[in-house]
């Protein structure tokens, strides 16, 4: 069975890999790469990341810092920001460059919970 | 195939009670008792993992009859299997449990067109997926929607049409062990200790996760109560002597610990046990709203904490027994009710196939 994470820097992508372990949360097949281990359970990204998300708000800023699923400080200086001098800012910036999107691109700007539902049959 | 007319006054009900876990499959099966003794002729479907090993056929009497699906998530694999089923037998009423799309909306399209009264299960859902999926407009597809002991988030468009109960319990009250009996199937025959049960009907890793409470709870509580696990299958390792349905047991029990489900919580409820519970994350489900106050834990140390609180306010000789409403024999009565009226109406039972000459079970 493939993973079935889906998550991305910039767009959220489908996983390729074969899936080997459950979310303890949600129940996700997921493969080696999108499961994180915390006491002994395993998490998918998506539902680590909110713990994560909430450890970092109660200060605890250097959790998973360096990660590269967890958009640290430390691996992207800068991340969610774009002015001069964050990451990524030269890149977007430079005359020639003409990033555009595609129809192709919308599926991944859709909210990833609308594409779960309907379909795990094991879900409750 | 042509539409034939028979008469013949049981009524027949298809019960879809498809999900993970233990709820649909125990609130159907809650239903389907009930209406068994009115002389309905149940058939239930299910996927749960559970029912593999439960013996539910006893439940449904003997007209009674249990499609277990496998427990596979991949709805391709399913879904064929599931519409022939609803579109290809011959019933009465369609009782969807939750998912009045079905599990993976094989439902949506054929709602419509069946010919057999339709009947909702409504407990909570997550109201973006009611949203995503338009549930709403589902909702006037079904001659009632049951709210079994509590709210859902789409309501029918017709008010007299929502019908609320009190929750659908497997047992009825006057279906319940004595104390003696009770403590005696959850392995604490001779002990006056109180005790202790900690449940999980969940996924391997939460199952596993209740096994490691229940040992801190027994190495924490020491001499001051029994610990024991109560799992539907047993588990000898664990010393769990297994019992189904746990409801039977619960006037045997001080302390019920488990996670939030509907069974759990309204079992609880219903006997007065008090209950300290992890709220689990469900794709649908949300265990945090259902849970008290005083009933959720959010970690392993707040659970023993609990527990322990609990211990210290039993009762001497315990709690009495305490009766409470049979919810799903009032569901029946409406459902025996509703398929009456319409035969009343000259609306006449179909044989399958269910749907109109212009439909068929395969998705278009």
């Amino acid at each position: 069975m493939q993973c079935l994470e889906k998550s991305g820097f910039l767009f959220d992508h489908s996983c390729e890999e074969n899936a080997t372990l459950q979310c303890q949360y949600c129940e996700k097949a997921v493969c080696h790469l999108h499961a994180h281990s915390e006491v002994g359970t395993a998490a998918c990204t998506k539902c680590m990341r909110g713990s994560v998300r909430q450890a970092r708000a109660a200060g605890h800023t250097t959790i998973y810092d360096d990660d590269p699923y967890f958009y640290g400080m430390t691996r992207y200086r800068g991340y969610g920001r774009y002015r001069a001098g964050a990451w990524g800012a030269g890149f977007y910036a430079a005359a020639h460059r003409r990033e555009d999107f595609t129809e192709a691109d919308a599926e991944s700007l859709r909210n990833a919970d609308d594409a779960s539902w309907e379909r795990d049959m094991g879900a409750s | 195939m042509a539409e034939a007319i028979i008469d013949d006054p049981a009524p027949r009900l298809l019960l879809y009670a498809l999900g993970g876990g233990l709820g649909h499959l125990q609130r159907a099966t809650a239903l389907g008792r009930a209406a068994a003794r009115l002389g309905h002729a149940v058939h239930l479907l299910t996927n749960s993992p559970f029912a593999s090993f439960l013996p539910i056929e006893p439940e449904l009497g003997r007209a009674g009859a249990v499609t277990r699906l496998p427990p596979d998530r991949d709805p391709a694999r399913v879904v064929p299997k599931i519409r022939r089923i609803v579109t290809e037998t011959d019933y009465d009423a369609l009782v969807v449990d939750t998912f009045p799309r079905g599990l993976a909306g094989e439902l949506a399209d054929l709602l419509p067109a069946l010919g057999a009264a339709k009947f909702w299960t409504q407990r909570d859902i997550d109201p973006r997926y009611a949203k995503a999926a338009d549930l709403a407009s589902l909702a006037g597809e079904f001659d009632v929607v049951f709210f079994p002991g509590e709210a859902g988030p789409v309501a029918p468009p017709a008010p007299a049409a929502a019908v609320h109960t009190a929750p659908w319990l497997v047992r009825r009250a006057d279906e319940l062990l004595a104390t003696g009996a009770a403590r005696r199937v959850l392995g604490a025959p001779d002990s006056d200790s109180p005790l202790v049960a900690v449940v999980g009907c969940g996924g391997p890793a939460e199952i596993a996760e209740g096994a490691a409470v229940a040992a801190s709870l027994t190495s924490e509580l020491g001499a001051r109560a029994l610990v024991r696990t109560a799992s539907p299958e047993g588990d000898r390792a664990r010393a769990d002597a297994g019992h189904w349905p746990l409801l039977e047991a619960l006037p045997g029990v001080d302390v019920l610990v488990g996670a939030g489900g509907y069974n759990t919580v309204y079992e609880a409820r219903a006997t007065d046990t008090p209950l300290v519970a992890l709220a689990r994350p469900r794709r649908y489900d949300r265990q945090t709203r259902r849970l008290r106050d005083g009933e959720r834990a959010k970690t392993k140390r707040e659970v023993i904490a609990k527990v322990a609180c609990h211990l210290g306010q039993i009762p001497a000789g315990g709690a009495p027994p305490r009766a409470f409403p049979d919810g799903a024999g009032e569901a029946a009565r409406v459902i025996d009710e509703t398929l009456r009226a319409r035969w009343r109406r000259g609306g006449a039972r179909r044989k399958a196939p269910q749907l109109g000459r212009d439909h068929s079970s395969t998705p278009r």
